[in-house]
């Protein structure tokens, strides 16, 4: 199997990690990486995309878990 | 005694090494039984069309006398037919997979022999006119055997082809085998012959190619879910991805956000390039690979999977 593909959704961060989760999703060079603005309880939503998968989905799955 | 006459006299060895010797080139050790014993068994186990209601036949064809049979003597010739016949089927898988092994090895390394026989007689022998004609024998050999080397994929999966073919035949024995434990009503020699046929077909480059297709499939599948169950997931790190961490981006400390950051002058910090691939290779081998780092080691779902990539990667 390739690399990532398609979208990988991390809940909860903690602000003070946002920093730390978005250095470790760059070292598999995501096309983009976004941070959900405002932070919820002093947490955010890291999302990361990839490039489509090679079969071209572009899967990806909005329900943390756990749930 | 000229060079060149020396070389000729050397070229004989050098095409017995790479023609010669083919037994040996199989990688395995000479068959004691002779390709006779097998013409008898093929005769005895397997007779042409046997017809049974010919006197000649009843008498001499096994299976006419396992049908004329009754009770323990009907199941003593089951038994004896099942276990020649897969004798049979072993002999011919053995001298199969040799014929498979020598078809592999035997040109190409022969034929290494002797391109380094050539090539050494050329460098150590007679004329320039003398070492450039050998020169251009042994380029000859190297150059063939290079087009044979092509074929790479055949000669390293190879064994694990042979590798399949055994287990799978050893699954049908097993059935077979269990089978004979069975009363000639339970499992008559009818119903033995479709399994012998299984063992047979368990003996085929097609069969085993099937089967480790199927398994990498199965792996694949197995690796697909891995990923989908991570696609999205709730921040839950451990210890164990601090020490991952400090182990991917070695000496910095942590920013205000979390960043690791070189604390000689604040700038992000660059992470350790072996490490990294390191942690990638450890990931793909054990179904990761679509994985990203970041949930690798954030994932509720992998905590099991980090403890041991940090075993295996010796991460302090």
């Amino acid at each position: 199997m390739a690399g990532p593909c398609g979208t990988f959704v991390i809940t909860g961060v903690p602000t003070a990690q946002v920093g730390a989760v978005k250095a470790q999703f760059a070292l598999d060079d995501p096309t983009s990486v976004t941070v959900s603005d405002p932070p919820v309880n002093g947490t955010v939503t890291v999302t990361a995309v990839f490039p489509a998968c090679s079969d071209g989905s572009n899967p990806t799955n909005t329900t943390p878990f756990p749930g | 005694m000229s060079f060149l006459l020396r070389a000729i006299r050397l070229v004989p060895f050098a095409a017995a090494l790479m023609l010669g010797g083919c037994e040996t080139m199989e990688g395995y050790p000479a068959n004691p039984a002779p390709d006779t014993e097998l013409t008898s068994l093929q005769s005895q186990y397997f007779p042409a069309n046997p017809n049974c209601a010919a006197s000649a036949d009843a008498n001499g064809s096994l299976e006419c006398q396992y049908y004329a049979a009754t009770g323990a003597a009907r199941q003593a010739l089951r038994d004896k037919i099942v276990y020649g016949r897969m004798h049979v089927y072993d002999v011919e898988f053995s001298l199969f997979v040799r014929a498979v092994s020598a078809n592999n090895n035997y040109f190409s390394v022969g034929s290494d022999f002797a391109a380094l026989a050539f090539s050494g007689l050329a460098a150590t022998t007679g004329t320039a006119a003398t070492k450039s004609a050998l020169a251009a024998v042994s380029s000859g050999v190297l150059a063939a055997n290079g087009a044979v080397n092509k074929d790479l994929f055949y000669q390293k999966t190879i064994p694990a082809i042979v590798a399949q073919m055994e287990a799978d035949r050893a699954k049908v024995e097993a059935v077979i085998l269990s089978g004979l434990s069975k009363s000639d009503a339970q499992y008559p020699l009818a119903r033995a012959q479709l399994d012998l046929d299984t063992l047979n077909d368990a003996g085929s480059l097609n069969s085993a190619v099937v089967t480790i297709t199927h398994d990498a499939g199965n792996a694949k599948a197995a690796a697909q879910s891995a990923v989908d169950a991570n696609r999205s997931i709730a921040f839950t790190p451990d210890s164990v991805s601090g020490r991952l961490t400090s182990w991917i981006w070695p000496g910095s400390v942590a920013a205000a956000d979390g960043t690791p950051t070189n604390p000689a002058n604040g700038a992000p910090a660059t992470a350790s390039a072996p490490n990294v691939a390191a942690l990638r290779t450890w990931m793909s081998q054990n179904g990761l690979s679509g994985v990203p780092i970041a949930t690798f080691l954030n994932s509720p779902l992998l905590a099991s999977a980090r403890g041991q990539a940090a075993a295996a990667l010796g991460v302090p």
